[in-house]
């Protein structure tokens, strides 16, 4: 059972409001006031007197609006909800018709005394409604006849039955339409029924047409004036004539031109109010409705998402859409409702499509808000935003009656009824998009998903629910092709077969400073090198959690080539490729032979045999438990934070103390303590549970009592002494997520035949796997011969590698273009010429085909590329280079394009979002987005 | 064994007694006198009392309290013993189970009389007196404008007099379209039915305010003394609205057909007026309130009407809940399903409420009361839905609903709490009269432990006859020689109960 409640007595429309309140996000700095509530939007729609208010305030008391106005300053005691300069707020939609009241008709074909309010159930739940925008509605108690009743105008949220009534004689509601013109005869059974009293027969009734329906009318008139009628029931005049004293507009139904024609003269030969809802051929007699004063309530007739055979001759009367334009060319009010093959949910769609023609959004906009509200009677109390209105109000994602607008919420009454869930999708519409190769959308959007770029282009989907942000320019977030950011002041060199991976870390400030700055990936390379290949990892610091962190695990392998042995110069790296080259041809003889190996079929008894072995795993692990509850063993793997008055820490110790050591290894992420991660390594001491580790680097000594699930001590760093209290977060020690090695051995139990797995070697495996283009082999050369011999060895090898440094590169540009990746260049732009002042050397690369990109050798260092590259455009680079060399350019020489560098469908929502076109050096960021989250 | 202590033979009864193993009424001769002991009795009238007596004389109790404290007549059968539990029969608010049909075809039926339609024998209420019980307002159903004339019923008789305890009581309103309406044009139906009365009336008293001067005159002009034919008509009473000047009219001269909506607007009739969803509630107590109704009126609710039930407090009305008594509810955008125990939010309101059995055999109402308890209710609001509530809200609050001197002697005699679900209605006693014996319930034991009915093997095939079956045709026969006033024989029981299962289902 779900949910049961005993206690509930509350209406569900009480629920859904609590719900979405406590649901919302918006009331950032909600105080206790007196009822109050300032909501403030980019902009708000109030189609009253105010107009068009720009970064408007609505100040809303008791559910009534009390004033809007532009400034958005908020006295203080209200309740405060912003939407943010790109909301839009307007009006409650009203729809003008709706089925929502619809019942049985009254057997006699005119029945002005059926009050569609009876029909109309307050206690329903309309949150689907609601959801879409409408507010309020206009209901008719029956369809098919030719005088269905009395309509009235109900809100669709609120409390009370009778608050809930805006109007409840909205209009004496009927039809001239060929809906009517099937009314039954009029039969009563006799009680008794007896052999003298007879059954009786039918009584035919009008209309079956047009002139009768007209001429049934005037005879009604004629019996509500006081006049002998007969036909239509002993009821019907009398309750029309109390209809009409009470000042009820005529709302009838009629499609066709003669149906409009003659229903507008019968309005004016007896001067009746008269609203025409359908009006599918009101076009051709928008004059003479101008000219009566009629006002029309376009029904579209289209299906949505169905097609449908309008007739295929010259006289079928194809359904238009533009009937809105051309009544509003002519001046007739226009009010746009869901026809009866449409749901009221689909106003705000009906609304859209409907605006064919000379019909801009805000026609549409009021076409669905303010002029329903006029035509209906109830233009006093919703339909508009003016002061004193019902606070009933939408707010919008973007500019009204816009396909590419959603709705964030609504509101009726002053109160937050629905919140529409947030997507998580971005949306940016930006004066200039960089796509980061060259190309530029001028105008651009990027709809962005599930942490992927999931379209670019002038115009994008706009889903239901996303966040649109409005700019003046984007482009991809930057690459730093060489950087040491996550390093922490590490100085060591790293053994290739340990993965950087594992010493990335999460959080840190810097690296969301470094994302704020532009940089959104890094490639991480170590400080120090090995001399057989250190592996090269490409990660987002600012990425959100471990499994987002890595882009990939080996990107790339730095090799130095220039040396100061001259003797020796490139022959390690020479013999290296040789190797690499017959590991590479091993891998691929081995997998060929696993694809035509067939596996022996599996031996029966064997499998006994692992069933008998089964149990006694189980009976271990049942002893494993049993221990366990004892005494924790594993009392501190995983991630700890503690909070103290001086700031707060995070402790991760990684695999240990366990059983077998008492050994500890672990790192401290404190902000207020270093800029750092400090890692350490200690001890610990299972029968007093004491902790004692020093710092890896620098002076940091870690005293601790682990006491009843709390870590308790002091942090001694520099001299200075912090105490803490941590508890446990987790007991996982997390790791990012990194792509999967190649993993050496067989199982123990090899069948025979089976082709025999080379070892795996973690310095060779790049570099074979920089054969087939998977990594990049960046390596360190400088003078020109030395350049030469190099590109010479790896071309031998099939590898284009990146040329690092590459200082004296200008001599043979012209040799190594086409053979080399690209260069990282130092950072200095210029180069001095015989002759020339200067040269810009990433101009001159980039002008002999030779990419370039630029890196930062820093760790949060990385934040000043944009400036490094505003710097060699200064010097002379060209604006869409430098951009490349921070992008696009930089991704590809280390193989990550796939991932990123561009904005391209199908690559990481990495994001910027500028002041001001990139192309101007003067161009700041002003949001990131990284993997489709903002950075912030 | 002290089980057989007191036992009567009574001849006459042997006969019917074939069928259910129950006693015609009509030997429940008056001056006869029964005595109930029971180890506890639930009195729904202050506290349980432990080893306690119920005397009935002449269909009523006479006497009720702890075995030390009642004097018991001499001569009076003894039933029980100390191993039941004594209670009320239970009372059936509104039912329209018991009928051919429930409903006429037309709109507004004031003049039909559910006498004419219910049924004695319908399986119904043999189903009743099994289930315990004692009581049934049958109103015409809920598929009408205004329906017929409805009736207290017992479930004993072989005649609708001989059931009747109240006749022609109530009638049936309901605010929810009738098939073929729309709420509005059921409410229109609804409004013109009772205006459209009262336009006829006041154009009667017009008629005869103008016949009255005509008489006048003429009786002036033949210089006579006129002797008014006064005392025929009378005035309109009623807290709704009023025709002055009606005494003027016959009663006779007004409609028959629609003469009993002017008597519920008189408040001479009670209105059980039926809400199809919280929406009709409001209207409902409007109508009500606008028509005089409202002192006499009682709202049948359907499961969603707890919606409403703040209107429905402030109105001051009794209801009837149906017998659905979780309402479910699905949120349209999350489709979370949303469960609200209907009864809980009558009780919590405070507002009297009836609960209602959707047929017995499913829902009893012993079944609907303790599911109440099982929601969390407490177990005297539960009890008191089924006995003293209904009771009070039908106006039958002084005889019936509770086990106190004076009332109708409606005892049920169970093998255990009324609310536990391995209880057993052993015996029904109505007025003082056994009208069900379980032992001797045909049906039940042919259902549950497999014995045939007598007679049945006859009609078999030609399947040769079974010992087994003889020796059930021999008991059969035993428990008719000896007519049990006691307790059941448990030598018998227990040979037949081998396989009994422990729930009622």
């Amino acid at each position: 059972m779900k949910n049961c409640s005993f206690h509930l007595a509350s209406v569900s429309f009480g629920l859904v409001a609590l719900c979405a309140l406590s649901a919302s996000a918006t009331p950032a700095n909600s105080t206790v006031g007196d009822g109050t509530i300032a909501i403030k939007a980019g902009k708000i729609h109030t189609l009253g007197d105010a107009g068009i208010v720009e970064n408007a305030v609505m100040i809303v008391r008791d559910g009534r609006v009390v004033s809007v106005t532009a400034g958005g300053i908020v006295a203080p005691g209200m309740q405060l909800v912003d939407y943010g300069s790109d909301a839009t707020i307007i009006p409650g939609l009203v729809s003008a018709s709706s089925g929502l009241a619809r019942g049985m008709p009254d057997p006699r074909s005119a029945a002005p005394g059926l009050s569609a309010l009876d029909n109309f159930d307050f206690f329903a739940n309309r949150i689907s409604a609601l959801a879409s925008g409408v507010t309020s509605t206009y209901i008719d108690p029956a369809a098919g006849r030719l005088v269905t009743g009395t309509g009235a105008v109900v809100k669709l949220g609120g409390e009370g039955r009778e608050h809930r009534t805006v109007n409840g004689a909205s209009a004496i509601d009927g039809s001239v339409a060929a809906d009517a013109y099937n009314t039954p005869g009029f039969w009563e059974p006799p009680v008794p029924a007896t052999v003298d009293v007879g059954m009786g027969q039918e009584e035919p009734q009008l209309p079956h047409s047009l002139q009768g329906a007209i001429f049934a009318l005037e005879r009604l008139l004629a019996g509500a004036m006081g006049a002998e009628t007969e036909g239509f029931g002993p009821h019907a005049t009398s309750e029309l004539g109390q209809a009409v004293a009470g000042g009820a507009a005529w709302r009838f139904t009629a499609n066709s031109e003669e149906e409009i024609r003659a229903i507008a003269r019968f309005a004016g030969r007896n001067k009746l109010e008269l609203v025409i809802d359908g009006g599918r051929a009101a076009g051709s007699a928008a004059d003479m409705l101008a000219s009566a004063g009629v006002g029309v309530i376009f029904e579209p007739t289209h299906r949505l998402g169905t097609a449908t055979n309008w007739g295929k001759s010259q006289d079928s009367e194809w359904p238009s859409l533009s009937i809105p334009a051309e009544l509003l060319g002519a001046g007739v009010p226009i009010a746009i409702a869901p026809g009866s093959n449409h749901s009221i949910n689909s106003l705000w769609a009906l609304g859209i499509l409907a605006s064919q023609g000379n019909f801009s959004n805000l026609d549409a906009l009021r076409a669905v808000t303010l002029t329903p509200a006029e035509l209906l009677g109830a233009d006093d109390r919703i339909g508009s935003l003016g002061v004193g209105k019902d606070a009933d109000f939408v707010v919008l994602n973007g500019a009204p009656m816009l396909a590419s607008t959603s709705i964030k919420a609504t509101w009726v009454d002053g109160e937050l009824i629905y919140t529409s869930p947030e997507s998580g999708a971005v949306v940016l519409e930006v004066d200039e998009l960089f796509v980061g190769d060259g190309t530029v959308l001028r105008p651009g959007q990027l709809l962005m998903d599930s942490g992927r770029i999931m379209e670019v282009g002038e115009v994008v989907a706009h889903p239901k629910g996303a966040v649109i942000v409005h700019g003046k320019a984007a482009m991809p977030g930057i690459v730093d092709a060489l950087g040491h950011l996550g390093l922490e002041g590490s100085r060591r060199s790293p053994s290739s077969s340990v993965p950087l991976s594992r010493i990335l870390d999460i959080n840190g400030e810097g690296a969301k400073r470094v994302a704020q700055a532009g940089v959104t990936t890094v490639v991480l390379s170590p400080t120090s090198l090995n001399g057989n290949g250190t592996s090269m990892t490409a990660y987002k610091p600012a990425a959100a959690d471990y499994d987002d962190l890595i882009v990939e695990d080996v990107a790339a392998v730095r090799l130095t080539w220039s040396s100061t042995d001259r003797y020796s110069i490139g022959k390690g790296i020479i013999s290296q490729l040789e190797r690499a080259v017959k590991y590479r041809a091993d891998w691929a003889e081995y997998h060929e032979a696993m694809s035509t190996w067939t596996p022996p079929a599996p031996v029966v008894a064997e499998a006994d045999d692992d069933e008998e072995e089964a149990p006694s795993d189980e009976e271990g692990d049942e002893k494993k438990k049993k221990k366990s509850k004892e005494k924790d063993l594993d009392p501190l793997t995983g991630v700890w934070t503690a909070s103290a008055d001086w700031g707060n820490a995070r402790f991760q110790f990684s695999d240990g103390p366990s059983e077998e050591t008492t050994e500890l290894y672990g790192s401290l992420r404190s902000d207020e303590l270093s800029s750092n991660l400090l890692r350490f390594e200690g001890t610990y001491d299972h029968d007093d549970d004491e902790l004692n580790a020093m710092g890896v680097a620098g002076s940091l000594s870690i005293l601790a009592k682990l006491d009843d699930e709390k870590l308790e001590g002091t942090i001694n760093i520099d001299g200075a002494e912090y105490k803490f209290e941590a508890t446990r977060e987790s007991r996982g020690y997390q790791v990012a997520g990194r792509s999967e090695v190649r993993k050496p051995g067989a199982s123990p139990k090899a069948p025979k035949g089976l082709p025999k797995q080379p070892k795996f070697d973690a310095y060779l495996d790049p570099l074979a796997r920089a054969m087939d283009g998977d990594v990049a082999v960046i390596v360190t050369a400088n003078r020109d011969d030395e350049i030469l011999a190099c590109v010479s060895a790896f071309e031998a090898a099939g590898i284009k590698p990146v040329l690092f440094g590459a200082a004296e590169i200008h001599k043979v540009k012209d040799q190594v273009a086409g053979r080399i990746a690209g260069v990282l260049p130092g950072h200095w732009p210029l180069r001095s010429a015989e002759g020339i002042a200067t040269v810009n050397r990433f101009a001159e690369l980039q002008e002999a085909g030779i990419p370039v990109a630029f890196y930062s050798a820093a760790e949060e260092g990385a934040g000043d590329l944009l400036l490094l590259a505003a710097y060699a455009v200064v010097e002379g680079m060209s604006p869409v280079g430098a951009l490349r060399a921070l992008t696009s350019d930089a991704a590809m020489l280390l193989d990550i394009d796939d991932r990123v560098g561009r904005l391209s469908a199908g690559l990481d929502a990495d994001v910027l979002l500028l002041d001001r076109s990139p192309m101007q050096v003067t161009a700041r960021v002003q949001r990131t987005w990284v993997l489709g989250r903002e950075v912030l | 064994m002290t089980l057989l202590r007191n036992w009567t033979l009574v001849p006459g009864a042997i006969a019917a007694s074939v069928l259910l193993g129950n006693l015609p009424t009509a030997s429940a001769a008056t001056g006869d006198a029964l005595v109930i002991e029971a180890g506890r009795i639930i009195t729904q009238a202050g506290d349980d009392i432990i080893d306690g007596v119920i005397v009935i004389q002449d269909g009523r109790i006479t006497a009720i309290g702890a075995a030390a404290d009642v004097e018991k007549p001499w001569d009076a059968p003894v039933m029980g013993g100390p191993d039941f539990t004594a209670f009320p029969g239970f009372i059936e608010a509104h039912t329209n189970s018991g009928m051919d049909r429930a409903n006429e075809n037309l709109d507004v039926t004031p003049f039909l009389n559910v006498r004419d339609s219910i049924d004695p024998v319908n399986f119904f209420f043999e189903d009743c007196k099994r289930w315990g019980i004692t009581t049934l307002n049958v109103q015409q159903g809920n598929n009408t404008v205004v329906a017929g004339n409805g009736r207290i019923v017992k479930p004993v008789g072989v005649t609708v007099e001989e059931m009747t305890i109240r006749p022609d009581f109530g009638y049936k309103i309901s605010l929810a379209p009738k098939s073929g309406k729309s709420r509005a044009t059921q409410r229109q139906t609804l409004n013109r039915a009772f205006d459209g009365l009262r336009s006829d009336l006041e154009d009667r008293v017009a008629a005869a305010k103008q016949g009255e001067a005509f008489a006048q005159r003429e009786a002036l002009g033949q210089g006579r003394e006129r002797d008014a034919d006064a005392g025929e008509g009378r005035a309109m009473t009623g807290e709704g609205w009023k025709v002055e000047g009606l005494e003027m009219v016959k009663r006779s001269d007004i409609d028959a057909k629609v003469l009993p909506i002017l008597e519920m607007v008189e408040g001479r009739h009670r209105t059980f007026i039926y809400c199809g969803a919280p929406m009709d509630v409001q209207p409902a107590i409007d109508f009500a309130t606008a028509n005089g109704l409202l002192a006499k009126a009682t709202l049948v609710l359907d499961d969603s009407c707890w919606k409403a039930a703040d209107a429905i407090k402030a109105s001051g009305l009794s209801v009837v809940l149906d017998s659905n008594m979780v309402h479910i509810e699905v949120d349209p955008i999350t489709e979370e399903e949303t469960e609200t125990f209907v009864p809980g939010v009558f009780s919590e309101k405070g507002i009297p409420f009836a609960l209602s059995s959707a047929n017995p055999s499913t829902n009893s109402l012993w079944f609907q009361a303790a599911l109440c308890v099982g929601y969390g209710m407490e177990r005297s609001d539960a009890l008191a839905a089924v006995t003293t509530t209904p009771a009070s809200l039908l106006g039958l609050g002084d005889t019936l609903g509770s086990l106190e001197v004076g009332k109708a002697g409606n005892v049920l005699l169970l093998s255990g709490d009324p609310l536990d679900m391995t209880s057993w209605v052993e015996f029904t006693i109505v007025d003082g009269v056994k009208i069900y014996d379980r032992s001797k319930d045909v049906r039940n034991r042919h259902l549950l432990y497999g014995v045939e009915p007598r007679g049945a093997t006859a009609i078999k095939s030609d399947a040769p006859e079974t010992p087994s079956e003889v020796e059930v045709d021999g008991e059969v026969e035993d428990g008719d020689k000896v007519e049990v006033d006691g307790e059941v024989p448990e030598e018998e029981v227990t040979e037949d109960v081998v396989e009994e299962p422990t729930t009622k289902d």
